[in-house]
């Protein structure tokens, strides 16, 4: 099984300053908001919501003990309530693609990989549906664990799991294609 | 367990948790063949994770795809027009046959004229037909059909001289054979023809 990358946090993040945390998860945050909208400007308007609602939770309080946890639900929820409310936008720009192929970053993922895989990976990630997105992305990219995974997404286990079999096994079919 | 695992058990035991499928596991532990293709799975999704994440870094519109969001619109504009010409066309459509339907059918208002004055006979004031209108209907005949019963000579004639404002039919050749008619007077107009009984214009009938 793959192994969770989970950043160790050796401060407790309740002490950080709001500016703190901005830095800290911003662009993770970003990230994450791409890799489920597809949209990178939609993205930075639903990563902003999501830091406007961490000031609004620390101003009320009470402060949640993990912010990366907190911050992660609450983007994955933006992003779900952004794929509801614009679906009208989302099918108007149903012929705008969207990866920029210049991907100049050297790293051991791009040395591994081609560029037409990335590319390839990319495009089979986006027809996944946004279940199927969410848990890839929580489980594998966020490191988080099945029981997690289903606790922040309302889902059983199983259904985490059955929504990562298939993810990965279009995903795997997408990589192997381009080999 | 002897049989070697296929993709899909590959990864149902890599989605599951360490204590699920006890003997799938226990296989794997025996089988090096099973084992490659199983790191070998892990390695591709750690791939994928990393290769997605880079991705979305460098998101961005591409060029070319303003272009095509263009077209993309343009598409959609186009597609709207025609369901609403084709919604449009279907109506009336069905507005005409439900008309057809309920009993009504086209009729050009030339032709009611002429069904209407064929057996009508126009006289002057003091009763017999005016000659300038003879001359009308001999007119016309040179450049029309004979004149037979129930032609459209006559309409003719009307379109082409307002000042005829008269019609002939056949009866008109039959030797004012229907005197004593209310007989029909018409005038041209853009629709074709304004008509009126030579009672309503106050000639009297024969």
């Amino acid at each position: 099984m793959a192994t969770p990358m989970r950043k160790p946090v050796l401060v407790p993040e309740s002490d950080f300053t709001a500016d703190a945390l901005f830095r800290t998860h911003q662009q993770r945050i970003v990230r994450l908001c791409r890799m489920l909208l597809g949209n990178p400007d939609d993205a930075d308007e639903v990563s902003q919501e999501v830091f406007l609602k961490m000031l609004g939770q620390r101003e009320r309080g009470p402060e949640p003990t993990d912010w990366r946890a907190w911050l992660t639900r609450v983007a994955i929820n933006a992003c779900h309530d952004r794929h509801r409310s614009g679906w009208w936008k989302w099918w108007k720009r149903d012929g705008r693609e969207l990866l920029d192929t210049d991907l100049t970053a050297r790293d051991t993922v791009h040395e591994a990989i081609s560029h037409e895989q990335t590319e390839a990976l990319w495009r089979s990630f986006r027809k996944l549906t946004p279940r199927q997105q969410e848990v890839f992305v929580l489980r594998q990219v966020e490191g988080w664990s099945t029981r997690e995974v289903a606790e922040s997404l309302s889902l059983s286990e199983q259904a985490v799991k059955l929504q990562l079999f298939r993810a990965m096994r279009r995903l795997r079919e997408a990589l192997r294609s381009e080999r | 367990m002897k049989r070697c695992l296929d993709e899909n058990e590959l990864i149902r035991l890599w989605t599951a948790e360490p204590a699920e499928f006890p003997d799938l596991r226990a296989h794997l532990a025996q089988c090096s063949r099973c084992a490659t293709g199983y790191k070998q799975l892990a390695r591709d999704a750690g791939t994928i994770a990393g290769a997605l994440t880079v991705a979305a870094d460098h998101l961005r519109w591409r060029d070319r795809a303003a272009t095509h969001g263009a077209y993309v619109r343009l598409g959609n504009r186009r597609r709207t027009a025609v369901i609403f010409s084709g919604a449009a066309a279907f109506g009336g459509a069905a507005a005409f046959a439900l008309m057809l339907a309920l009993g009504w059918h086209p009729e050009r208002a030339a032709t009611r004229l002429a069904q209407a004055s064929a057996n009508s006979l126009v006289t002057n004031g003091a009763g017999n037909p005016p000659a300038s209108a003879g001359a009308v209907v001999a007119a016309e005949s040179r450049t029309t059909a004979p004149l037979n019963n129930g032609s459209l000579y006559e309409v003719d004639a009307i379109a082409r001289d307002p000042l005829a404002g008269l019609t002939y039919g056949a009866a008109v050749q039959a030797g004012n054979s229907n005197a004593g008619d209310d007989l029909l007077f018409c005038v041209p107009d853009d629709d074709g023809a304004i008509c009126g009984s030579s009672a309503e214009q106050g000639w009297p009938i024969i």
